[in-house]
């Protein structure tokens, strides 16, 4: 698939993307140490960073340079770019969110969690097309909403159900795919 | 081979593509000529698949943008700015690029070379002046040696020497064969190089021809092109 491998190559050599990474092993490593015990709760503090990933990945594309063009330029059936976007975000994430997992002592569901929260920040910003007003209603949802109301609905809290994230990058990947061919080029 | 058939586009309120339909051939250097907001950003873009048009068609090679398997094998597009993100390399910029098209890596240190880009190559496009963002981007349209080349105002942010170079790359382009369109509003620097002109106007095309036919009458293209858009007031 070469425009996997295209979208790959992209974000292996996009430095922001491995300070967050670090950076998120870091604080989760850390926090991990001073509660003491296993279990998610150090995510929920530091799931911000798989969100920030997220965003990060699909949002510098419409930064300065405007890179969406020349990806445009490249691949430009929309869809199966969209496609190849969010397979090569899953791949990049998969070690990141195995790691935080075990960091925490917790299990398979956890990862899929985080996977899913990384999803759901870049479909969320292929709609919104630029990064800081896609990250500041992630942000409310995970932070605020999610521990304020405490939903089952609510996709922000890691101890809860795997599936709520899940239905949620699923639904705002439909949205951009249905949004994302239909408008012109940033 | 390009061929714009009857495209039109409406952006809010105003029409800003009306009935546009030109050609431009392969061996042959086009310019598509206009004042700024004329259209020709807008037309380009619709060519390259990166906006829709309300109504008409723009092909490549027979064939729309979004259907080209590998388009950047066919048709290569210089945009402004290099459309590389500021925190890559111009080398893995280059890569990621030659990979979604199926083009060899080893293509981007050839084509850094022809744009004289080696050794800048591993720095950041971030740190790159506004012409050699320029020359990234034309490296970037060389990268699958397209039998098109698309340029939008080609010579903008270059220096005496790189318009030049860019005069005689185009040139050069075309004697290979190739179909070369270039989009200016700098009527006098181009005179020289185009063998067709196109001359668009508030999103119509005024007139189109050989640069003899559109000059006929005329001591310049320019003077020729100020004559064409001037019933329609001036630009500035």
């Amino acid at each position: 698939m070469r425009s996997v491998r295209a979208e790959l190559l992209k974000l292996a050599t996009l430095p922001s993307l491995r300070r967050t990474a670090l950076l998120t092993m870091t604080a989760t490593g850390l926090l991990r140490w001073a509660v003491g015990s296993d279990g998610p709760l150090p995510l929920t503090y530091t799931q911000a960073g798989f969100l920030i990933a997220g965003v990060l990945a699909v949002g510098s594309e419409f930064e300065a340079g405007a890179q969406i063009r020349a990806t445009l330029l490249a691949l430009p059936r929309r869809l199966p770019l969209l496609a190849a976007k969010a397979v090569a975000l899953g791949l990049m994430t998969l070690p990141a969110a195995v790691s935080a997992a075990l960091l925490c002592g917790a299990g398979m569901r956890v990862t899929g969690y985080l996977m899913a929260t990384t999803l759901l920040a870049g479909a969320v910003t292929a709609v919104v097309r630029h990064p800081v007003t896609s990250l500041l209603p992630l942000l409310l949802v995970y932070y605020v909403a999610t521990p304020l109301l405490r939903k089952d609905w609510l996709p922000g809290d890691p101890a809860g159900a795997g599936t709520t994230a899940a239905v949620w990058a699923l639904a705002a990947a439909v949205v951009a795919a249905v949004v994302f061919p239909r408008r012109d080029a940033a | 081979m390009i061929t714009i058939d009857r495209l039109s586009k409406t952006k809010g309120k105003s029409r800003i593509l009306d009935d546009v339909s030109f050609e431009a051939r392969p061996g042959r250097v086009t310019g598509f000529l206009g004042p700024n907001g004329a259209g020709k950003t807008s037309t380009l873009r619709v060519l390259l698949g990166l906006d829709r048009p309300d109504a008409g068609t723009a092909l490549v090679c027979g064939t729309r943008y979004r259907d080209l398997p590998r388009p950047l094998t066919r048709i290569g597009a210089l945009l402004d700015g290099s459309g590389a993100h500021r925190a890559r390399s111009a080398r893995a910029h280059l890569r990621w690029v030659a990979a979604s098209n199926g083009i060899p890596a080893t293509r981007a240190d050839e084509v850094l070379e022809t744009v004289g880009l080696t050794a800048d190559a591993r720095k950041r496009a971030g740190r790159y002046s506004l012409g050699m963002s320029r020359r990234l981007g034309l490296a970037a349209a060389l990268l699958g040696n397209p039998e098109v080349l698309v340029l939008d105002e080609p010579i903008n942010g270059l220096d005496p020497s790189g318009i030049r170079w860019m005069r005689s790359f185009l040139r050069d382009s075309a004697a290979e064969g190739r179909t070369v369109l270039l989009s200016s509003h700098l009527m006098g620097e181009l005179a020289e190089t185009v063998d067709d002109v196109v001359v668009i106007d508030k999103g119509r095309i005024v007139t189109s021809g050989s640069l003899a036919e559109v000059t006929d009458g005329h001591r310049t293209l320019e003077d020729a092109f100020f004559a064409l858009t001037a019933e329609s007031g001036a630009s500035w």
